[in-house]
C-alpha cells in the first residue's frame, strides 16, 4: 500500500504504508479515515519531509510504540539501543541548525518519538559542557537579563562551571556502571599506579 | 523649450554622470507637462543612482500608473526592490514585466535578472537562518525535552541553562525535574543549594530530591547543607523518593545529630555514606542506626516474616555504608532494597551474621562487600541464602570460606572478586559446575583482581559459564599464559571433545583435530589482562586468532609467516621453546579447528577489546597486528620501560 503525503509547499510524496505509519499522526489518520486521498501535512515543508521520510525508511522495521511488543523485552532493547545513538542516526542528524530544528519540529508535529528523541539528544549534546556564553553563541540567543541580574549571575557563574569538572571526577565510578564495557585508558596516561584493590 | 529638449539634456547629463544636474533637468521636463512614462522612468533611474530608492520607487509607480501595459516601469521597480533586498516584490515585478515584453532579447535579459534575484534571495535566507535563533521558536515542551536530555548527562548544567535568557530561566524553573539532582562541591555549596531550593519552591512538584555531597565540600558545611535540604519543601512533601549521597568524611557525631535533631525525611529511599565514621563503638553505631531505621519505618503493607517479628522494616532501596560495623544493618528488614554496598567493614566477618543480613533483603540486585581484616567466622549450619534477583556481586577481602556457600544467586550477571586468596576458582567451580542442584548463572562479566588461581580449575569453571562476554584478570602471575592458551583452545588445559560433555557435534573429526578442543566462552568480546607481568604475546595472539571469523582467517594465514617469524625470534631470547613448536604447526591446526567449529551451530564472537596494560613481556612487534583486529590498550608502567620495549 502506498500513502500519499503532501508537504506544506504542495509537493506530493508517495511512501510505503509501513514507512508512513511510523508517524503517530499518520497512523491515527490511516486508522480513522483510511488511505483514500493524499494526507496534507500543513506544518512540514518539502525539504524537511524528505529527510523525515528518509529516517522512517531506514527505521521501518523497528517496533512501533503502538505495537503490542512495545512493552517487555522489545522495549528494554529499544531503551538500551536508544542510549547509544547509532552511526547512521548520527550521520543523518548531522546537519545545520536550521534543518535540525525543522526536523525536530516536524518529528514533534508528526509524532515520531524516536526521531524527536534523536533530535533533542543531539541538541542536548551540543550544550553539554558549555558555559552560558557558549550556549548563547551556539544558538544565537539574546541575553535579555537586566544589568543587575547579570552582575548577580557573574558572582555565581565561576563556581558552577568549575564544579562541573569536579562532578565528572566524582561520578566516574558508580555502582551501576554500564554492563560489559571496558574503559580504554587515554593515550596521555603514561605513568600508571598499581590498582587499588 | 519643450520637455523633449529638457529630456535630451537630462539624458546627456545622466550619461556623463552628472546626476544632480540630470535630476534638475528631468524635474523641469516633468513640470513642463510631460506625462510620458519614459520621463518618470528616467527620473527614477537618476534617483536610484543618487540612492533615493523611496523616491525612485514612487516615480516607477507613476510610470506604471501612466502606462500599465509597458514593461519599463515594472522592470525599474523590480531593480529597485532587488536593491533594497525585498526579493518577493522584486520577483513579482519582474514577472509582470516579462509578461508584457515582446522582444525575445529583452525577455532573455529579464529572465537572467530574475535568476539573479532568486540567487540573492536564497543567499539572504541562508544568511538570516544562520544567525537566527531557531531554538527560540521551539515550543516549550520540546525545549524541556532537550533540557532534560542535557541535564540528565550533567546535572550541574541546569545552572548554566537558567542563566541563558529570561525565557530559558522561566522554562527551567517551571520544570522541577531538571533540578532533581544536585551535586555540591567546594564552591559555595550552601549558596548553590539555596538557589536550587528557591527556584523550585513555588512549584507544587518538589525540586531537589537527589543530593550528593562530594568530598570537596568543607566538612563544616555538611550538616548545614543536610539541614537546609531536609527542611526544603522537596524533602518535606514526602511525595518523591529522596536520595542522599555523602562522599566526604562525615563524623559520627554529625550523623547522630542529623538523625536525632534535624530529622531524616520520611521518604528517603537511598542513602550512601561512602567514607567516614571510623572506630565508633559497635553499640553506639547500632543505637544510632536503630534510630535511623525507626525514623524511616513505615507500618506498611509488606508483612514482616512471622519468624522475625522484632525486625524493624525499612523502605530504603539503596544503601551504601563504609567503615561501619555490620551491627548497623543487623535486625532490620529491607523488603525493597536493591543495592547494598558494605565497604571497609569493621570487625570480624561472621557467616551467620552475613546470612542474616542478606536474608532480610529479598530483592537485592547489587551486593558489594569489602573488608580487610583476616578471618571469617563460619558457622557450618547456616542455611545458604537464596537471592533470585541478584545481578551484581562484588567481593573484596581475604575470604577464608567460600562465600558461595552463603549466597546462592541463580541469575548473577556480573561477578567481581578482588584480593581473594587461593581457592577462588575452586569455589567458582563448585558453585557453577552442574551437579544438578543449581544451574550455572548467566554470567556476563567476570573480573578477578589480584586473586590467586589455578588455571586448570579456572578453565573448568569458565566452561560452566558459556555466556561470558567480559573477562578481566589482573595482577596474576605465570598461570595466566596457560589460561589464555586454554581460552584460545590450545594447550594442556583444554578439555578434549571426547571428555567434554555435550560435544557430540565434534566427535566426527575430534580425533583428527587432536590439539584443539572446545572453545571456552565463545561469546567473549572484551578481555583485560592488565598487570599480568608474566603474560606473553603468543597466547594473546592465539586467543585473538582463534576467534576471528572464518573469512578473515585466510588473510591472517597469509600474514602469519612474517609475523610468527619475528615472534619466534622474540621467544627464543625469552627461552620459550615449547611455544615456538606450537607456532610451527599452527596454521593447519587453526584450519582444522575451524572446520570443527563451523560444523557446530555458532561461530565464536571475535574479541573486540583487549587491554594489556603493564604486561611487559608482551612483544611490541605483536601490537600493530593486534591494532588491526581490535581496540587495543597497551600502556607501559613507565616512560623508560615503554621506550625500551618499543626499541626506541
Amino acid at each position: 500500500m502506498i500513502v500519499s503525503l503532501v508537504s506544506s509547499d504542495g509537493k506530493l510524496y508517495q511512501v510505503d504504508e509501513a514507512v508512513a505509519r511510523r508517524s503517530g499522526v499518520i497512523y491515527t489518520v490511516l486508522e480513522d479515515i483510511g488511505n483514500q486521498k493524499p494526507i496534507p501535512l500543513l506544518n512540514v515543508p518539502s525539504h524537511v519531509l524528505k529527510q523525515v521520510i528518509e529516517y522512517c525508511e531506514y527505521h521501518r522495521t523497528d517496533p512501533l510504540p503502538q505495537d503490542a511488543e512495545w512493552s517487555g523485552p522489545a522495549r528494554a532493547e529499544l531503551v538500551r539501543r536508544k542510549a547509544v545513538v547509532s552511526d547512521w542516526d548520527k550521520k543523518f542528524i548531522d546537519c545545520d541548525q536550521t534543518l535540525l530544528f525543522e526536523i525536530i519540529q516536524a518529528a514533534s508535529y508528526l509524532d515520531i518519538k524516536p526521531l524527536l528523541d534523536l533530535g533533542c539528544k543531539t541538541v542536548a549534546n551540543m550544550m553539554t559542557g558549555k558555559s552560558v556564553e557558549d550556549i548563547r553563541a551556539l544558538f544565537h540567543i539574546e541575553n535579555d537579563f537586566t544589568p543587575e541580574e547579570e552582575t548577580a549571575m557573574q558572582v555565581e557563574r565561576s563556581e558552577f562551571e568549575s564544579l562541573y569538572n569536579i562532578m565528572i571526577k566524582s561520578m566516574a565510578g558508580g555502582v551501576n556502571a554500564p554492563v560489559t564495557s571496558l574503559p580504554i585508558p587515554g593515550k596521555a596516561r603514561r605513568r600508571l599506579r598499581a590498582p587499588h584493590y | 523649450m519643450t520637455y523633449r529638449s529638457w529630456f535630451d539634456q537630462g539624458v546627456v547629463a545622466f550619461r556623463e554622470g552628472r546626476f544632480e544636474d540630470a535630476l534638475a533637468v528631468f524635474d523641469k521636463a516633468i513640470e513642463l507637462g510631460g506625462t510620458l512614462p519614459v520621463l518618470y522612468d528616467s527620473r527614477s533611474a537618476v534617483l536610484e543612482k543618487l540612492g533615493r530608492y523611496g523616491d525612485a520607487l514612487k516615480d516607477a509607480k507613476k510610470a506604471i500608473d501612466i502606462s500599465p501595459q509597458s514593461p519599463q516601469g515594472y522592470t525599474r521597480s523590480a531593480k529597485l526592490f532587488a536593491k533594497i533586498n525585498r526579493h518577493d516584490p522584486a520577483l513579482k515585478m519582474i514577472d509582470m514585466a516579462i509578461a508584457r515584453m515582446t522582444d525575445p532579447l529583452r525577455i532573455q535579459e529579464a529572465s537572467l535578472f530574475r535568476a539573479d534575484i532568486l540567487a540573492s534571495q536564497a543567499a539572504e535566507r541562508a544568511r538570516v537562518s544562520k544567525r537566527a535563533c531557531h531554538i527560540g521558536k521551539l515550543p516549550v515542551e520540546i525545549l524541556w525535552q532537550i533540557m532534560a536530555h542535557a541535564v540528565h548527562g550533567s546535572p550541574s548544567l541546569v545552572f548554566a541553562l537558567h542563566n541563558v535568557c529570561q525565557h530559558w530561566r522561566k522554562a527551567v524553573c517551571d520544570l522541577p525535574t531538571l533540578w532533581r539532582t544536585l551535586i555540591l562541591g567546594q564552591y559555595r555549596p550552601m549558596k548553590k543549594l539555596a538557589i536550587a531550593v528557591e527556584r523550585t519552591s513555588k512549584h507544587p512538584v518538589p525540586g531537589v530530591t537527589d543530593l550528593t555531597i562530594t568530598n570537596t565540600v568543607p566538612p563544616s558545611n555538611i550538616l548545614q547543607a543536610l539541614g537546609d535540604w531536609c527542611s526544603s519543601p522537596a524533602a518535606k512533601s514526602n511525595t518523591m523518593p529522596l536520595s542522599v549521597s555523602i562522599h566526604t568524611p562525615f563524623s559520627f557525631k554529625d550523623f547522630t545529630h542529623w538523625i536525632n535533631d534535624i530529622g531524616v525525611p520520611m521518604s528517603l529511599r537511598s542513602l550512601a555514606i561512602q567514607t567516614g565514621m571510623w572506630g565508633e563503638a559497635p553499640p553506639a553505631v547500632e543505637k544510632a542506626f536503630g534510630a535511623l531505621w525507626k525514623a524511616l519505618h513505615q507500618p506498611s503493607s509488606v508483612n514482616v516474616p512471622e519468624s522475625q517479628p522484632q525486625l524493624v522494616e525499612c523502605p530504603l532501596e539503596s544503601l551504601a555504608l563504609s567503615r561501619v560495623s555490620l551491627l548497623a544493618v543487623h535486625r532490620v528488614h529491607f523488603p525493597r532494597l536493591l543495592t547494598l554496598r558494605l565497604l571497609n567493614v569493621c570487625g570480624q566477618l561472621d557467616s551467620e551474621f552475613l546470612s542474616d543480613i542478606l536474608s532480610s533483603c529479598p530483592c537485592l540486585e547489587h551486593f558489594e562487600l569489602e573488608y580487610s581484616e583476616p578471618g571469617f567466622r563460619q558457622h557450618l549450619d547456616v542455611p545458604p541464602c537464596n537471592l533470585p534477583s541478584l545481578r551484581t556481586l562484588r567481593l573484596t577481602g581475604p575470604f577464608a570460606v567460600n562465600p558461595f556457600d552463603i549466597i546462592i544467586a541463580p541469575h548473577l550477571e556480573i561477578l567481581t572478586l578482588k584480593w581473594v586468596p587461593r581457592g577462588v576458582c575452586r569455589w567458582l567451580w563448585s558453585a557453577w559446575s552442574s551437579d544438578g542442584s543449581s544451574p550455572s548463572p548467566p554470567l556476563v562479566e567476570l573480573r578477578l583482581g589480584m586473586c590467586g588461581f589455578k588455571p586448570d580449575v579456572l578453565a573448568q569453571a569458565l566452561e560452566c559459564v558459556p555466556t561470558l562476554r567480559l573477562l578481566q584478570i589482573s595482577g596474576s602471575g605465570e598461570n595466566i599464559n596457560l589460561l589464555v592458551h586454554a581460552l584460545a583452545g590450545l594447550g594442556p588445559l583444554v578439555s578434549r571433545p571426547s571428555l567434554a560433555p555435550g560435544a557430540g557435534a565434534g566427535d566426527n573429526d575430534g580425533g583428527a583435530v587432536g590439539e584443539r578442543g572446545v572453545l571456552l566462552c565463545p561469546r567473549l568480546e572484551h578481555v583485560d589482562f592488565s598487570w599480568c607481568d608474566q603474560l606473553k604475546g603468543v597466547p594473546i595472539r592465539d586467543l585473538v586468532k582463534s576467534r576471528l571469523p572464518a573469512e578473515a582467517e585466510t588473510g591472517v594465514g597469509a600474514g602469519t609467516p612474517s609475523n610468527s617469524g619475528t615472534l619466534a625470534v622474540g621467544d627464543g631470547s625469552g627461552g620459550g621453546g615449547a611455544v615456538s613448536v606450537n607456532d610451527v604447526n599452527k596454521p593447519e591446526m587453526i584450519g582444522a579447528g575451524r572446520s570443527s567449529l563451523s560444523s557446530s551451530s555458532s561461530a565464536p564472537v571475535p574479541i573486540r577489546t583487549l587491554i594489556i596494560d603493564c604486561c611487559p613481556k608482551v612483544e611490541p612487534e605483536l601490537l600493530p597486528w593486534l591494532r588491526t583486529k581490535l581496540v587495543l590498550s597497551c600502556v607501559y608502567e613507565s616512560k623508560a620501560g615503554s621506550k625500551r620495549r618499543r626499541g626506541l
